[in-house]
């Protein structure tokens, strides 16, 4: 596919390309991949330490100890973020630190106080979801396009 | 190029390792973690105690939990971690086995760490003998709300 544009360009424009192409510093891929998997198996190890405190301390059992966690998870990234430390973690961490559920909670709330001077209603609360909103309409629909695959298959596939 | 090749070799490895089924299994556990309970304490338990002995047999279990009352019996068990995918299957299959064998009483089944360590507290109080038939009733029943929890 970017044969075929490169070929509508003016030569000109293709023999800029690949100068740029040549000059342009590589991004280390692995290492990338390697600081992504680590922080985030990291912040995912916090999140099993958490479920694992509510099933033994708390009135919670595997199967409903998920919500409590979750929340928790979020509570502690408002704080990150609020302190600028998760900022940092991202920069660092790159998909590591927004695949898990804490990434979610950063785009929450990094966007309710980027708009804060707007006002808390068509401000904060206009706004929150701005960046956050695409995660919760595609979840759902992902979420519906499956649960109506698993019932086809249940109901016609005998599974 | 060269470092997605390598991101997909390290890929491909990380997912043979995981598929290799391990055969040493012949290291037959036989310290499964259960104790049975005194024939002496106040509660009859002999229904559980055969039902720890029985489930123990199997090879994947490694601990197992089990308190009964005159009319339901619950039971919690742990199994290997690396057979965890097929954990669902395993306590369909044991729930089946157990609501043959214990007809008489209504068996619950459960994997869930919570239950175990809950059924576990129970039966030591019942062992220690300071728990009385209603109270342990409650419990049981309490238990079994827990079980049924989804969300």
């Amino acid at each position: 596919m970017a044969d075929k544009k490169k070929k509508n360009l003016p030569p000109a424009a293709q023999r800029y390309q690949t100068f740029a192409k040549h000059r342009e510093v590589k991004r280390p891929l692995l290492i990338n991949c390697i600081k992504a998997f680590l922080v985030g198996g990291f912040i995912c190890f916090i999140g099993q330490i958490i479920s694992t405190i509510y099933v033994y301390f708390f009135g919670f059992t595997e199967q409903t100890a998920g919500n409590p966690t979750v929340a928790t998870l979020i509570f502690i990234t408002m704080f990150l973020t609020g302190f600028g430390v998760y900022d940092r973690i991202g920069q660092f961490a790159g998909a590591g630190s927004t695949v898990p559920v804490t990434g979610f909670g950063n785009s929450v709330i990094s966007a309710a106080i980027e708009h804060r001077s707007e006002g808390f209603i068509l401000g904060v609360g206009g706004n929150m979801f701005k960046l956050a909103g695409p995660v919760i309409v595609y979840g759902v629909f992902s979420a519906f396009v499956i649960a109506l695959i698993k019932t086809m298959l249940i109901k016609w596939g005998g599974i | 190029m060269k470092t997605l090749k390598i991101l997909l070799t390290l890929g491909l490895i990380c997912l043979l390792i995981g598929c290799t089924t391990n055969n040493n299994t012949s290291e037959n556990n036989q310290n499964v973690n259960f104790s049975t309970i005194s024939a002496n304490s106040s509660i009859d338990q002999t229904a559980s105690n055969q039902a720890k002995k029985r489930l123990s047999q199997r090879e994947v279990i490694t601990s197992v939990n089990a308190v009964n009352t005159d009319k339901q019996m619950i039971m919690a068990f742990e199994i290997e971690h690396n057979k965890r995918f097929q954990l669902t299957d395993i306590r369909k299959d044991i729930q089946k086995n157990m609501n043959k064998e214990f007809s008489d009483l209504k068996v619950e089944v459960s994997t869930d760490k919570k239950l175990v360590l809950e059924i576990g507290k129970l039966e030591e109080k019942i062992d220690q003998a300071n728990i009385s038939k209603k109270k342990l009733q409650k419990e049981v029943d309490r238990l079994i709300k827990l079980m049924k929890d989804k969300t």
